[in-house]
């Protein structure tokens, strides 16, 4: 019986030798290789791109992804996300309150200036919204119209510069103001938000609104369509401080991120 | 050793609950995905809906713009005065009406609106100028009020506009195609829902709990990645865990999902009773063998692999309890699995038949909702015909009327006047008016001439082409207010029609998908025909003669059934005509049960395998003593069978005494029944248990509630055997308990008690037997008042007949569940003595001591004693002679007993010298007693009386015997002559003397 005993020990001891070994294999992929936290600046009003949901507190989106990734194989051990506007988030990036942002952000000559940018990682429409019942189709519709864009966002000048192209308008600025920018054969319109741009699309106070096909997406409905004619193919990229060391680690990560597939998969889970 | 098995245990669980839960997943996706594809062709068919609610609202809309401008056109109204607006805006029934120039400017209203018309936004309304046509409706939302507009060109530069609350067309849109209306009652599974996630803003569309509608899905635990088209697996939904499907919509995640307490609710127990009989027979095998390895020597033991050896005594014994074992694993496993499936598959079919059933109520309800509403507008519709017709009379031509047909989108438009004569009409029927026949369709509107304000007949299909007609007719009054003539319109209610084609029971039953390749059907209860089947070669055709039984064709049916050369389980439901069915072919039901049972079976094998190895293969080892022969105690020993083999057996007194057999004096059979034993009340009263806390324990679509709510149809199927067994459970647990109490009591109170406590123990027991009985025939289908009925008749032939035959039955039963005597046990019957070699049904058969057999009849069996026990008695009584001292007998006895002892045997113990029996008339008589076995005993006593006498011989004891003295015989003298006469002389005189003195007994006699 002892001898049972024994071997019913020893059996017990091969299993538990197994478990240990199994969860010491568990422990080696989390050990500590990294540490310090990295400041991304992200949007919070994109949903699919970089959203906070304020009762969480939770951001979430391909942004908040990407950026998360990109944090974890540079070997931070911790991501701090930073809500930009498209109005602040050249200051936030200069004033070192970010690391790098990830918000939608174009990539631009006039930024690539200013800043440091890793390669596309999402490409993005520029196109123009109309309510149905206003019948417009195209472009040309827009004539001496009221077109509506989010303030700070690059939509204006993109929109500007198609017109121009389009010789819709000469590109000249009549009058200027916070509130409408008057050209001689369009009024384009600032809104706050794009809550409220939708709503004044809605309300008919503006004829149309150009806004970013991502975005687009989230206030689009039937009784809404985009014009045939896109303002603009926009390419989104990290941005950094020029020339700095963190510019370069980006660009890598972002770079090998592309390659292995890793932004395509995310890219596809919040399509 | 136990550790072995624990852990052999916690291996064969987890297989078990992976299996079972990965076979409930796989099913519940082929469940759900068909669910899907059922939820997708709701969402299109709410999209259509949605375009036909809104199409046919704009129509409504449009046409009364269109009357509108046509009252323009044709001064009805004259001038866009805000008087005549305001009549506008009554009659249409509308929120508000205005008169809009091209460029939006408001010429007129009826009211202030927050339309700024010369927005582009509007731009749709001017396309009416363009075009000619009404415009379409749209809606704009300003400050949350939303607003629905049309317009109609009155001329080139103006339109009439109308503008109105959509509250009514979201109201009419709610019904049908918002996701609440169209998957509040689809159910997934057995409580299983669906629901919706916006693919904009992860939002929740729908949700059964409407708190969680309009929050962010995201937050709530659903991982985006997961909400692709076609994708299956576990989502966390606000502390919930669901399995689902999810489904693209146009611009939303639909999601079937599943509760994991769903599929898992009837795993547990199902796992937990596979597991509890693994447990039970691993057990036993284990205490087996380690009882055996106790009390078996070493010596058949075989080496086989070097220094291990394998004992084959044990082998066989723990072999054959291990296959026992193992049918048994294999035999519930199997069972478990059977009624897993079957009371799953009861649940989910009687929930499809009551969707059916709902989606019968919902179109019913449907219906009567559509006619309301249809009605209120075609007699809007009519009122706008009578309005124009009073207002302006010489519109009253053809012409006009067809115009105003097209506009109203009605198909006539009939003007009669006071009379009840058509004065005109848009049809090609002239001369027509209101008839004077009760029968006639058109006598109803003659009401109408009599001050009856308006009227909505009933749609009735056309006498000519049988297609459905309606007609309503509004009164026209003259200036003093009397009516003078009537306006009626004629409708086709296209609508009610679809409606009435939907609510076609081929329509309803059509849309229905089973999973697992079942099928839905209907019978009708009249004529017992298939009036739908998805095979349509059944349609039409008679269900009995496809294969389906009368007593199938029942409400809340449960089973098993035929239909053409398939086997179907099935649930029915009735309805007011017809009996609707849910059923899956058998084949998919028992799909799950063979793999599952043969994986259980085979690790069990394994385990058994492995333990009967641990168990009889030992490492050579000193041999060690635990176990010391003649321990057997007193109340335990051995007989031999009728073959000759022995075995223990209990002795007749102490069965129904209340001691009990030291646990160490039991063997190892006996003792792995005690353990069997133990484990059956332990699951007794466990169900027990469940049984009373079924509704804390167990989810309400539980297997088991479903078995004890008693949903199923009585029969020989499985749910009644598996409710008999709980009833057995039960019962016995209750008799358990107070035959426990009795044997309590009856400790506690006196003889009398004892007597009554055992009758009422067996009372019980009876009482329990007869409840059960009865109880599990009625589970089984058997009309159990009808059985008692003919039990007196039964009882009838029974006393004519085979009375002897029946009584010996009964007898012979009685025999056995009182435990008179068993086989083996040496008995007297009668004054018959012998052992008995068998209980029949009808006779028990005896062997004596000569190997006669002797049958004796069971009825005939009375006035047994039961001589089994452990020793019989052998004595000796021995008379001495009264001169021979006592002590020196009994010091010679003292002396001798060890070797009478030494000279027999088979004297098991003893020789006891148990004193004087007798002080006898020719001798002192005592006793010498030996213990030793009943079948010795006669025997015994010979040898017995042998060795005494030899003893008493060598000790010059007498034994005294009856002597006889002989003497020798007397020479008698003859009598003198003198001596004769002197006697006769004597005799003479003594006669003389006594002549006076009679006797008394002399008198007497006389």
């Amino acid at each position: 019986m002892k001898r049972l005993w024994e071997s019913g020990r020893l059996f017990i001891s091969v299993l538990s030798a197994m478990l240990i070994f199994s969860i010491s294999l568990a422990g080696c992929g989390k050990s500590a290789n990294g540490s310090g936290t990295l400041k991304v600046g992200v949007r919070s009003d994109i949903i699919n791109l970089g959203y906070l949901n304020e009762d969480t507190g939770r951001y979430y989106g391909l942004e908040i992804d990407i950026a998360g990734e990109m944090a974890k194989r540079m070997g931070y051990s911790d991501v701090e996300f930073i809500e930009v506007t498209p109005d602040n988030r050249k200051q936030t990036l200069l004033d070192g309150k970010a690391d790098c942002l990830v918000a939608a952000y174009t990539i631009s000559d006039t930024r690539l200036e200013n800043f440091d940018f890793s390669p596309a990682y999402y490409t993005d429409t520029m196109r123009v919204m109309v309510e149905r019942s206003t019948m417009f189709t195209t472009l040309a519709h827009l004539k001496d119209k009221n077109i509506g864009v989010l303030s700070g966002s690059s939509a204006g000048p993109l929109l500007v510069q198609k017109m121009t192209e389009l010789g819709m308008i000469d590109g000249q600025v009549i009058s200027e103001n916070d509130r409408e920018i008057l050209f001689d054969n369009v009024k384009i319109t600032r809104a706050p938000s794009y809550e409220q741009l939708s709503v004044m699309l809605e309300e008919g106070a503006i004829d149309a609104a150009c806004l970013d096909g991502s975005i687009a997406s989230t206030y689009m409905d039937e009784s809404r369509t985009f014009l045939d004619t896109a303002i603009s193919e926009q390419e989104y990229g990290v941005a950094s401080q020029k020339g700095s060391e963190l510019s370069k680690e980006i660009a890598g990560t972002i770079q090998e991120m592309l390659d292995d597939g890793t932004i395509k998969e995310l890219i596809d889970k919040w399509d | 050793m136990f550790a072995v098995e624990l852990i052999f245990l916690a291996l064969l669980g987890g297989l078990l609950i992976t299996m079972q839960t990965s076979l409930s997943v796989d099913d519940q996706k082929g469940n759900t995905k068909i669910k899907l594809e059922q939820v997708g062709e709701i969402v299109e068919q709410g999209e259509r809906s949605k375009e036909q609610t809104t199409a046919s609202f704009d129509k409504v809309y449009k046409g009364k713009a269109d009357s509108l401008s046509f009252m323009f056109r044709n001064d009805v109204l004259s001038g866009y005065t805000a008087a005549n607006m305001q009549e506008a805006k009554r009659l249409l029934e509308v929120d508000n009406v205005a008169v809009v120039d091209k460029e939006g400017n408001i010429v007129a209203k009826a009211e202030d609106t927050r339309a700024d018309f010369t927005l582009s936004r509007y731009n749709q309304l001017r396309e009416s100028i363009r075009t000619g046509n009404a415009s379409d409706g749209f809606d704009v939302s300003i400050d949350g009020e939303t607003s629905r507009y049309y317009a109609s060109a009155i001329d080139d530069s103006t339109m009439a506009v109308l503008e109105q609350n959509t509250e009514e067309l979201e109201h009419l849109l709610d019904r049908t195609s918002t996701w609440k209306s169209m998957l509040s009652h689809v159910t997934v599974g057995l409580d299983g829902y669906a629901f919706v996630i916006s693919a904009k803003d992860y939002t929740f569309l729908y949700y059964p709990e409407e708190e969680l509608v309009g929050t962010d899905a995201l937050s709530a635990g659903i991982p985006a990645e997961e909400l692709e088209d076609g994708n299956y697996g576990w989502l966390d939904v606000d502390g919930r865990r669901l399995y689902c499907g999810v489904k693209m919509a146009g611009d939303a995640y639909v999601v079937c999902a599943v509760s994991e307490e769903e599929i898992t609710a009837s795993r547990n127990s199902t796992v937990a009773i596979i597991l509890f009989v693994v447990f039970t027979v691993f057990t036993l095998v284990i205490t087996y063998g380690l009882l055996l390895r106790q009390k078996e020597d070493e010596e058949d033991d075989k080496p086989v692999f070097g220094k291990f050896r394998y004992s084959r005594s044990i082998g066989s014994k723990i072999g054959a309890v291990s296959v026992l074992g193992l049918v048994c694993i294999l035999l519930v496993s199997f069972y478990m699995q059977t009624l897993f499936s079957l009371s799953r598959q009861s649940m989910s079919n009687s929930q499809r038949v009551q969707e059916i059933e709902k989606e019968i109520k919902k179109l019913q309800d449907e219906k009567e909702e559509m006619t309301e509403l249809y009605d209120a507008r075609y007699l809007n519709k009519a009122r706008i015909a009578a309005y124009i017709t009073e207002k302006k009379p010489e519109l009253s031509d053809k012409e006009k009327l067809v115009e105003l047909a097209g506009i109203l989108d009605v198909d006539s438009i009939n003007v009669f006047d006071e009379n009840g004569e058509q004065i005109a009409t848009s049809t090609p029927f002239i001369k027509f008016s209101l008839s004077q026949d009760l029968e006639s369709q058109s006598y109803e509107f003659n009401k109408l001439l009599l001050g009856m304000e308006y009227l909505i007949q009933e749609a009735q299909p056309d006498d000519v082409s049988g297609k459905y007609y309606q007609y309503i007719g509004v009164a026209r009054y003259d200036a003093q207010g009397y009516a003078n003539g009537l306006t009626q319109i004629g409708v086709t209610p296209e609508k009610l029609e679809d409606l009435l084609a939907d609510m076609k029971i081929e329509t309803i039953l059509s849309g229905f998908k089973v999973g697992k390749g079942g099928i839905v059907f209907a019978i009708d209860k009249e004529g017992h025909k298939f009036v739908y089947h998805p095979n349509e070669r059944f349609i039409g055709r008679n269900a009995k003669r496809a294969g389906i039984t009368e007593i199938q064709l029942v409400d809340d049916h449960v089973g098993y059934m035929t239909i053409g050369n398939d086997k179907y389980y099935a649930s029915s439901i009735e309805t007011s005509d017809y009996y609707i069915y849910s059923a899956v072919p058998e084949r998919a039901i028992k799909g799950s049960r063979a793999p599952i049972t043969a994986a259980t079976g085979i690790a069990s094998f394994a385990e058994l395998l492995a333990i009967f190895l641990l168990l009889t293969v030992t490492y050579k080892t000193e041999k060690s003593k635990a176990w010391e022969e003649g321990e057997i105690g007193a109340a335990s020993f051995d007989i031999s069978m009728p073959d000759g083999r022995k075995k223990k057996t209990q002795s007749a007194a102490s069965r129904w005494s209340n001691e009990v057999i030291h646990w160490s004096d039991k063997t190892a059979e006996q003792q792995l029944f005690v353990m069997l034993k133990g484990f059956l009340a332990l699951l007794a009263i466990a169900l027990c248990v469940a049984v009373a806390m079924k509704d804390t324990l167990f989810a309400y679509n539980s297997s088991f509630l479903y078995i004890l709510s008693g949903k199923w149809t009585r029969g020989v199927n499985i749910f009644a055997f598996t409710g008999s067994v709980l009833i057995i459970c039960i019962a016995s647990v209750i008799t358990m308990i107070v035959q426990k109490t009795l044997t309590v009591l009856s400790r506690t109170f006196g003889a009398k008690g004892e007597t009554i406590c055992r009758m009422l123990h067996s009372f019980v027991k009876y009482f329990s037997c007869i409840i059960v009985l009865y109880y599990c025939l009625s589970l089984f289908g058997v009309d159990t008042k009808t059985l008692l009925a003919s039990a007196g008749i039964l009882t009838l032939v029974v006393g004519l007949g085979a009375q002897t035959l029946v009584s010996d039955i009964l007898a012979g039963l009685f025999i056995i569940f009182e435990g008179e005597f068993q086989v083996g046990d040496i008995v007297t019957i009668g004054d018959y003595r012998g052992t008995v070699i068998e209980i029949g049904i009808r006779t028990t058969k005896i062997r004596d001591g000569s190997k006669n057999v002797k049958i004796i009849s069971n009825s005939e069996v009375c006035g047994v004693v039961n001589m089994t026990r452990d020793y019989s008695y052998s004595w000796a009584d021995i008379g001495i002679e009264y001169g021979e001292s006592l002590e020196r007998v009994e010091a010679v006895l003292e002396k001798e007993f060890p070797n009478i002892k030494k000279h027999l045997p088979n004297i098991i113990d003893g020789p006891f010298y148990k004193g004087v029996v007798s002080l006898g008339d020719n001798s002192v008589n005592i006793r010498i007693m030996v213990l030793c076995d009943e079948s010795d005993r006669i025997q015994m006593e010979r040898d017995l009386n042998r060795e005494i006498k030899l003893i008493f011989d060598k000790h010059d004891i007498n034994i005294p015997f009856p002597q006889i003295v002989l003497n020798q015989p007397i020479e008698f003298k003859q009598a003198t002559e003198w001596e004769k006469y002197r006697a006769e002389e004597f005799r003479k005189t003594q006669n003389a003397l006594a002549g006076n003195l009679i006797e008394d007994d002399e008198e007497e006699l006389r």
